[in-house]
């Protein structure tokens, strides 16, 4: 069913209300309250960071309580007062907090939506009159394709930082991120869809304490980088460069994240990622990414039919088939692989591997030990050996482990464990860097996360 | 493993957040190491000069609509009276309030008008300076920040938009309003709608005695000048013929008012940009731009 989306335009021109920046058209259901918020939130003369005709911002924020506005910014031909400049243009959507969810409160969805099916040209010529318009939602809570997306290369390290910035900073500039906007798209499809309104963005505007953006993309604009963190309550992360705290030291929803790109369960990840709590609140986020990530783990097997009913999914969307054929899983099931294997099939590999490149394990250096706490602390080598070279699971693991392996070890016993796998964990970083022609900050990070784990405070 | 370590304290650094800083525009408090306000992104620099030098200084609006002129105005008005002369001299307090008078200055050197004022309060240039007149023994201290014309329409038609405007236009000790003769002179009503709107909304925020006219001293200014002779002959009759309303508005409501006529430019002409027409500034002759501040001053 198609939902009533208001439209209004913000530019510099000659009105007969007044000259220079103001809204020169809006829709009948724009109200005078919001065309003051609109006021207040479009940018005018010179607030984009570019000053080419290419160059745009798309921009998030609220209105009011209720209503929300995504809108697109351009750069358009010279100011009329001839003083040079550009005009700036932007054309907004205004759109209600029930009718936005059905967009799953994604603005990329209204965006998309707007521009391919009300055929919304995003030109800087003034329109004579603006109408309503009509839109058909669009778009799934979380998109899989655009999730395998954010599992390539360096983006599951970058999306974790942003993700633990935003959680602690009320305010983020964001740098390092060539401009590609499709990584703000990626950000909202990591986060459940209830509490997407709270991120309000823009991609290519200048910093100014009057259009308080909660992520305000500032691309590689060195000068607007140093007004910005002049500027209250902003905080800036260089993406090019995330900072990577040790798991202990990450809020559980970054570590989910972490957790969820870097398995190669992406299907698993996007169904427990679209099963959150429509009531779901901020506060609840760091015990819902820790349930998250143990059912995650617990689905590898899962995979396989997962996807397939996915694909089946979006086959049977756009044809609305209600008769559609029963799924054909009574064959073996493929057990999909994660990037690092299990780690029951890879104890062997993962401890032999280091072995060779720091020496002998800690469990075997340690004396004056029971056969069982022998058993307990190789089981501890394993998920070590496996976590330091980068397994998600083994570290997993090793957090649910280790506080029990803790709890059953003489305090005595413990502190010098705890010691040799620091000096273990500190030889094999240095190791395996050695092997290596550029130091690997993956490696550090992994250090950093086993390390934080096995001195967290054990009970 | 060694388990213990000394740390020293430094929680003295936490006292200079525990007193805040009031800001000299809107009165909102800040953390002492902030540069904008936090409420309507004032210069904190005006709170700490004012702080540090035991002085209150005085404040006067310069207003008008988009492309008035008011950006040239007082740029070329402050590079005039820093200069030495035998009026006004005037002495910039704080790095911060040459960079206007850099900016225009550079701008009519190329041959070019400075930049459109941006709408954000923050990107405002501010100027805190010190004038003395031949005839006074002691300086005054002035503070006068070069405001968008869209912001001040904005703030007159919806109140508390732009707290800095508010708090600026409630504060300050005189006006000077710059009308733009050119649109005038093409016959445009909008400049007229603009100051009636501007002078009620003076009016109705300024003390005043029942029934009585305010006393703040307003300076109306017509810019752009250059091309109306009638205008820089007898700016007042100008004023009664033109801008009839404005006239009548301002007789009513304000007692002390002057007329002037200014220009900064001796010829305009066009140049094609893109297809956009751009104004290129002939010949800097600037005309009557002393007068107003120099009456204004005198009055405050």
């Amino acid at each position: 069913m198609a939902v009533t989306i208001q439209q209004a335009i913000f530019t510099s021109a000659q009105t007969s209300r007044l000259d220079g920046y103001q809204l020169v058209a809006a829709s009948n259901g724009v109200t005078p309250e919001d065309s003051r918020e609109l006021a207040a939130w479009c940018p005018a003369h010179d607030a984009m960071l570019r000053d080419d005709l290419a160059a745009y911002s798309v921009n998030f924020h609220p209105v009011s309580a209720t209503r929300y506005c995504v809108s697109r910014t351009i750069n358009g031909q010279t100011e009329y007062s001839g003083r040079g400049g550009r005009q700036v243009y932007t054309h907004c959507l205004l759109i209600d907090a029930p009718q936005f969810a059905q967009f799953a409160n994604n603005p990329f969805h209204l965006l998309a939506a707007a521009t391919v099916d009300a055929n919304l040209s995003w030109r800087s010529s003034l329109p004579s009159e603006l109408k309503e318009i009509k839109l058909v939602p669009a778009g799934k809570p979380v998109d899989l394709a655009l999730f395998k997306q954010s599992q390539t290369s360096r983006i599951p390290y970058l999306m974790t930082a942003w993700f633990q910035e935003a959680l602690d900073k009320p305010r983020l500039a964001l740098t390092g991120y060539g401009g590609d906007e499709s990584l703000f798209a990626q950000f909202f499809n990591l986060t459940p869809v209830n509490l997407r309104p709270l991120f309000s963005f823009s991609t290519g505007l200048r910093y100014s304490p009057r259009r308080p953006f909660r992520f305000l993309g500032l691309e590689g604009n060195h000068e607007e980088q140093r007004r910005a963190v002049r500027g209250e309550g902003l905080a800036l992360l260089d993406l090019a460069n995330p900072p990577m705290n040790g798991d202990r030291l990450r809020n559980a929803w970054a570590t989910w994240i972490l957790v969820a790109l870097r398995t190669n369960l992406p299907a698993s990840a996007v169904k427990l990622l679209s099963q959150a709590d429509p009531d779901l609140d901020i506060s609840q986020l760091d015990p819902l990414g820790q349930k998250l990530r143990l059912q995650l783990l617990s689905m590898e097997e899962d995979e396989t039919q997962i996807a397939a009913e996915m694909e089946r999914e979006e086959v049977d969307e756009p044809a609305m088939a209600a008769t559609a054929n029963p799924p054909t899983t009574d064959g073996v099931r493929k057990i999909v692989r994660s990037h690092a294997p299990h780690p029951a099939h890879s104890r062997a590999t993962s401890s032999a591997r280091l072995v060779q490149i720091a020496g002998p394990l800690p469990s075997s250096q340690i004396e004056g030990i029971s056969l069982q706490e022998q058993q307990r602390l190789a089981q501890l080598d394993e998920l070590v050996a496996g976590a330091l070279t980068g397994s998600i699971e083994s570290l997993a693991q090793l957090q649910n482990v280790w506080p029990e392996i803790a709890s059953q070890l003489p305090p005595s016993l413990r502190s010098d464990v705890q010691e040799r796998y620091l000096a273990y964990a500190v030889i094999a970083w240095k190791k395996l860097n050695d092997r290596r022609v550029n130091r690997n900050p993956q490696t550090a990070a992994s250090l950093l996360d086993v390390l934080s784990l096995i001195f967290s405070s054990a009970p | 493993m060694v388990r213990k370590a000394l740390v020293a304290m430094e929680s003295y650094r936490l006292a200079q957040y525990a007193v805040p800083i009031s800001c000299y525009i809107c009165g909102g408090d800040n953390n002492y190491d902030v540069e904008l306000c936090r409420h309507c992104s004032a210069p904190m620099a005006l709170s700490h000069q004012a702080n540090t030098q035991g002085i209150e200084p005085g404040m006067i609006a310069v207003l008008g609509t988009a492309a008035a002129g008011k950006t040239v105005y007082l740029g070329m008005l402050l590079d005039m009276l820093t200069r030495r002369n035998n009026r006004v001299q005037v002495l910039a307090r704080g790095a911060f309030s040459i960079t206007l008078q850099q900016r225009t200055m550079a701008a009519l050197a190329a041959s070019a008008f400075p930049d459109k004022t941006p709408n954000e309060p923050d990107r405002w240039n501010w100027v805190h300076c010190q004038a003395k007149l031949p005839s006074h023994k002691r300086p005054i201290e002035l503070i006068m920040p070069d405001m968008a014309g869209e912001a001040i329409l904005e703030e007159v038609d919806h109140p508390h938009s732009y707290p800095a405007i508010n708090s600026f236009l409630k504060k300050c000790a005189g006006v000077l309003l710059l009308v733009d003769t050119e649109r005038i002179e093409d016959g445009s009503q909008e400049q007229n709608y603009f100051m009636m709107k501007l002078i009620t909304y003076l009016s109705e925020q300024s003390q005043k005695k029942k029934r009585g006219k305010c006393t703040r001293p307003m300076a109306i200014v017509f810019s752009k000048a250059d091309q109306c002779d009638p205008c820089f002959a007898n700016p007042d009759r100008y004023a009664r013929d033109r801008t009839p309303n404005l006239w009548q508005q301002i007789g009513e409501r304000f007692s002390t008012v002057g007329f002037f006529a200014s220009s900064v430019t001796g010829a305009c002409s066009q140049r094609l940009d893109h297809g956009s027409k751009i104004n290129v500034p002939l010949r800097i002759e600037p005309r009557g731009i002393v007068e107003p501040f120099e009456w204004l001053i005198r009055k405050v």
